[in-house]
Order: structure tokens, then C-alpha cells, then sequence
């Protein structure tokens, strides 16, 4: 069901700061800055990191902005020494993510400029006051991924293939201990499994316990990585797919029926798959794509409801004619008066 | 280092660096800033701080980039822009130390000089400019700028400075309690050719004619 698929060639690289990586196939998770940051789960404030240093260079500082979304008004900020970003995971999201679920804990990651990276780093902020609480640095090429909703566990992407900027395995990090776990984040019902694809769409549980991404894979089918952060266990469904997939940037993923169906669905509206969440089985999604079906139940309910008054209208009507002429029928002829 | 931030999300749509330590000028404590210019093309940039030699960068808005730096010796504070934008006008302190006592300048933007003299009321040039702003006005067309000054050990006034032909007028406000303190809750609004000084609360305490600069207490 899913296919190896080796790159073939080396990949171009280049400097890169804030705009998103057409790299080699397809995008991969880099940390941005400037633009929607993040935003608060409140949603009256979002981080936005900028660069800070002279035009075209390599940015030598960063300022981590706390900005009102009601005003723009910029309420905290702090400087800080390095190219950090917030961290971008898919293609097609609209702002960065890394903030905790609790609103509490915000990672930023090293602006990337090469690629494979020897070392990759990371800041761990509170998110209220902006002080740092750790500074993370690995051996290798990390990006990413997620957050557990408690903040003790941080979710990276360690890309393992220097050629091959599509393969990576999963890997968690003690925030507590301050020390990458050993092992992967798998699929154990599904051991073979090989991870590789560019992230395209992501949805999130609403205790944030759950982060589903779709994955395009080039030479493969795509699938949906279901990744568990409070456990640490992750599900791959791979997702029935012939041909080529690169209209996958326009396939979105959102949860419905309290977190029990992942519908993937197109940036349109119209439905391809639902999946099970517990189950984990897949079936061709059947609603009707949004805001359509509401809007055209709505329209039939006013064209029924107008029909109906026309209709009772003219039926009383009729009636009111018939009782009017049924009385005048009952009338004793009236004799003409010159 | 400076941000464009769209006001309608807060997200940041440009930004750049700018060596040195600038801010965006602010009259009255806890107020929005100011130092933009009136067809939006420019904003001016002030060093932060009270010192002997003052810092101004003129940044265009479009861009962020610097078209032009100013250096001052003196303890210099913005103050207004002229609606066409070449004229920059300025508090200048008599001292980093004494910030109470201040004379305004003007600063040629075009010919890039500040200007000798000070813009003063020359009918009352005894005036001697001292006080913190509290509030302030600007008339719809951009020429005219009225600042309300608290003033302790004296009267407070309103500075009328019209930002066209560089002159001031200063209006003394009948307030004899030594307490100023409740000044702070004073706004002004510009009705036609009436500066109405009024209360937070809406009430208005006095008219000023923009036109004879003659004073009307409204009954309590």
C-alpha cells in the first residue's frame, strides 16, 4: 500500500528566512517570521517574531512581538539572540503554530539555511512573560512537529535522509528532563511503515490532545498521520489516491461529530473522505459539501413556504368568493327603483 | 526595529531594523503616538530618552526605509508636522534635566535646518512655555494643533500652534485651585471655529473663540 520512494539527485538549498520552502517536491516545516505569528488560543493577542538586522543578511537578533489583534497595539516583547521563527508545519495553514494548548509555553525554532542542518535548535518560552525556560540543541535536522496539551512533551520532525528532504521519523522531547526520548513516534500496528510525504494539512482535536496531518507522498499513497501527545503514539491511514497528487494543496482537513470523524475534504467544501477516529476506517465522505446543502435548504424552505402562502391565499380567495356569491344568491330579488 | 502591523488581525506585514534606539513619538502620557505625516507617507522616529543630543529619523511608510536622519544637540521632542509635511516642529527642553521648561522649534524638512528662533505668541512674548501636556486637538484640515497644558505654580493654558505660518497663541485657563490634578480628566473638541474644553464626562467647562482667542466659562 505504500511505496518507498527514494529521491534521486541532490537538492538545491538555499538561504532562507520567512517565506515558505518550495523545496525540492513539496514544502517542508520551516520557522517563520514576521507576518500572522500565532495566534493565543484567547485570540486577543498573537506572537509574531521578527528579524531584527540589516536588510538581505542574515538576521543576527530576534524580537518575539505580543500583539492585540483588536488594535495592533504591541503589548510585550522581547529580544532575543539568534534567527528564531515561529514554527510553520503545513503547506496550506494560514499562521505558524507552537503555542500550547493552555496558552502557556511557545517554542520557536532556528531560521533555517541549509539544509540538512548538522545542529537544529530550539527556544522554549513562557508565553506570558517571555522569558526563556529552555534552550534545546540537537544533533541533526529537527523540525516541529506538536505540543502535548500539557506542554511537558515537544513533538519534532528529525529529517533522516540528507538526499531525501521527504523522509523523517518522529521523535519526542522531555521538556521536564530536557532530553530527546529514545526511539520513534510509530505506528506500531503498522510497523513498516515508512514516514515520508510534505505535511499539506493538519487539524487539531479541540483538547488539543489529537493532531491529525495529511501528508502528500510523491510515489505513494498519502496518508494521515494521527499523532496522540499525550501518549505518544501516532496512526498513519493511508488514503485511497491514484495519480498525481499535486492538487493536494488545496485538501484541508477538519473534525466534526465531537472529534469522531476527520473529514478530508477540499479547500471548496466538497467531501472526499471521512474517517473514523476510533476506528480508524475510512469511507467516502457523503455530506453534502458546505455552505451549499444549508444554503440550498434554505432556499427550498422559502420557495416551499412562499409557494404554500400563494397557494392559501388563493384558496381563500376562491372561498370567500364562493361564500360572497352564495350570499348574494340567498338575496330576494330587489326590484329597480327610477 | 521598526513594524507594520495591519490593525484588523495584528499580524505583521513589514519590518525592518533600524540601528539605534527609536520610538514612535508620544505627546500625551497613554496616549496612541504620533509623528505621522498627513498624507501618510512618512512618520518620524525619535530617539529614546532625554540627552544632551537628540536622534530623529524620518521613515517612509511604504517601505520602512530611512530617507533621512536628523541630529539635534539639545534635549529635543517632537511636537507636530505641518499638513504638507515640511515643516517638523519641536519641544525643545532647556536642559535633559528641567523638562517642565520647553520652547518650540521648527525644523525645515526640505532644506533639512532647524530653524532659528522659536515659535512663541508673539503678543504675549512674556509667556514663558512651561507645563505637561495633557490632552490635545487638531483641526480637520491638519493646520492647527491645540494642546492643553497643565501648569503647577501657575494658570494652566492651551498652546494653539498653527503649523502653516509657524506662529502660536497662548490662552490662559482660569483654574486657581493648586491641584491640577483633576485637569487630567479635561478633553478638547474643535466645533467650527469654538475649541470646546470639556470634561471626560461631556460637560463642558469653557469655549475658546479660535478666531480672537477670547475665553467663555460656561455656567456650572
Amino acid at each position: 500500500m505504500f511505496r518507498r520512494f527514494a529521491a534521486a539527485g541532490a537538492l538545491a538549498f538555499a538561504v532562507l528566512a520567512a517565506a515558505p520552502v518550495a523545496w525540492g517536491d513539496g514544502p517542508m516545516p520551516y520557522a517563520s517570521q514576521g507576518g500572522s505569528g500565532v495566534l493565543m488560543p484567547d485570540g486577543l493577542t498573537r506572537l509574531v517574531a521578527v528579524g531584527v538586522g540589516a536588510a538581505g543578511l542574515p538576521q543576527s537578533r530576534t524580537e518575539l512581538e505580543v500583539i492585540q489583534t483588536q488594535d495592533a497595539a504591541v503589548r510585550n516583547w522581547v529580544d532575543l539572540r539568534g534567527s528564531w521563527g515561529l514554527p510553520v508545519v503545513t503547506y496550506s495553514q494560514s499562521g505558524a503554530e507552537g503555542i500550547s494548548v493552555d496558552g502557556k509555553t511557545v517554542v520557536l525554532g532556528d531560521v533555517l539555511r541549509t539544509y540538512p542542518r548538522t545542529t537544529s535548535s530550539f527556544l522554549v518560552l513562557n508565553a506570558k512573560t517571555l522569558q526563556i525556560r529552555r534552550t534545546i540543541e540537537l544533533k541533526g535536522d529537527f523540525a516541529y512537529d506538536a505540543l502535548s496539551p500539557d506542554a511537558s512533551t515537544l513533538y519534532l520532525i528529525q529529517h533522516v535522509d540528507a538526499t531525501n528532504a521527504q523522509r523523517y521519523v518522529v521523535r519526542g522531547y522531555d521538556l521536564t528532563a530536557g532530553r530527546l526520548m529514545p526511539g520513534r513516534i510509530a505506528d506500531r500496528t503498522q510497523k513498516s511503515w515508512v514516514m515520508q510525504g510534505y505535511p499539506m494539512a493538519r487539524a487539531r482535536s479541540a483538547d488539543g490532545r489529537w493532531v491529525y496531518t495529511l501528508y502528500e507522498n510523491p510515489g505513494g499513497y498519502p496518508f494521515v498521520h494521527a499523532l496522540d501527545t499525550k501518549r505518544g503514539v501516532a496512526h498513519c491511514i493511508g488514503l485511497p489516491w491514484k495519480g498525481s497528487q499535486n492538487g493536494f494543496y488545496n485538501m484541508r482537513l477538519s473534525l466534526r461529530s465531537n472529534d469522531r470523524t476527520l473529514a478530508v475534504h477540499w479547500l471548496s467544501g466538497r467531501p472526499w473522505l471521512a474517517v473514523d477516529t476510533r476506528t480508524w476506517r475510512i469511507a467516502q465522505d457523503h455530506r453534502t459539501g458546505l455552505p451549499w446543502l444549508g444554503i440550498g435548504a434554505g432556499a427550498a424552505a422559502a420557495l416551499a413556504a412562499a409557494a404554500a402562502f400563494l397557494l392559501l391565499r388563493r384558496r381563500r380567495r376562491a372561498e370567500e368568493l364562493e361564500q360572497e356569491l352564495s350570499e348574494l344568491l340567498r338575496l330576494p330579488q330587489r326590484e329597480v327603483v327610477v | 526595529m521598526i513594524a507594520k502591523i495591519r490593525t484588523a488581525d495584528g499580524s505583521v506585514r513589514k519590518s525592518r531594523s533600524v540601528s539605534g534606539s527609536f520610538g514612535i513619538p508620544v505627546l500625551v502620557y497613554g496616549n496612541a503616538g504620533d509623528g505621522i505625516a498627513r498624507d501618510d507617507t512618512f512618520l518620524v522616529l525619535q530617539s529614546t530618552g532625554i540627552h544632551s543630543t537628540t536622534a530623529l529619523r524620518i521613515v517612509m511608510t511604504r517601505d520602512l526605509a530611512v530617507r533621512d536622519s536628523i541630529t539635534l544637540k539639545g534635549a529635543f521632542g517632537y511636537d507636530a508636522l505641518s499638513p504638507d509635511g515640511t515643516k517638523l516642529y519641536l519641544i525643545q527642553h532647556s536642559s535633559a534635566e528641567d523638562l517642565e521648561h520647553y520652547v518650540v522649534r521648527a525644523y525645515d524638512l526640505t532644506a533639512h535646518r532647524l530653524l532659528p528662533g522659536r515659535i512663541a505668541d508673539k503678543t504675549q512674548q512674556s509667556w514663558v512655555m512651561q507645563g505637561f501636556p495633557l490632552t490635545r486637538t487638531t483641526s480637520v484640515d491638519g493646520r492647527w494643533v491645540f494642546t492643553l497644558y497643565q501648569n503647577p505654580g501657575g494658570y494652566p493654558f492651551v498652546h494653539a500652534l498653527d503649523t502653516v505660518r509657524s506662529v502660536a497663541h497662548c490662552v490662559g485657563l482660569p483654574w486657581t485651585a493648586k491641584d491640577q490634578g483633576p485637569l487630567n480628566r479635561l478633553a478638547m473638541t474643535l466645533h467650527g471655529k469654538t475649541l470646546a474644553v470639556q470634561w471626560q464626562s461631556g460637560k463642558r467647562w469653557l469655549n475658546i473663540d479660535t478666531g480672537t482667542w477670547k475665553l467663555h466659562v460656561l455656567p456650572a
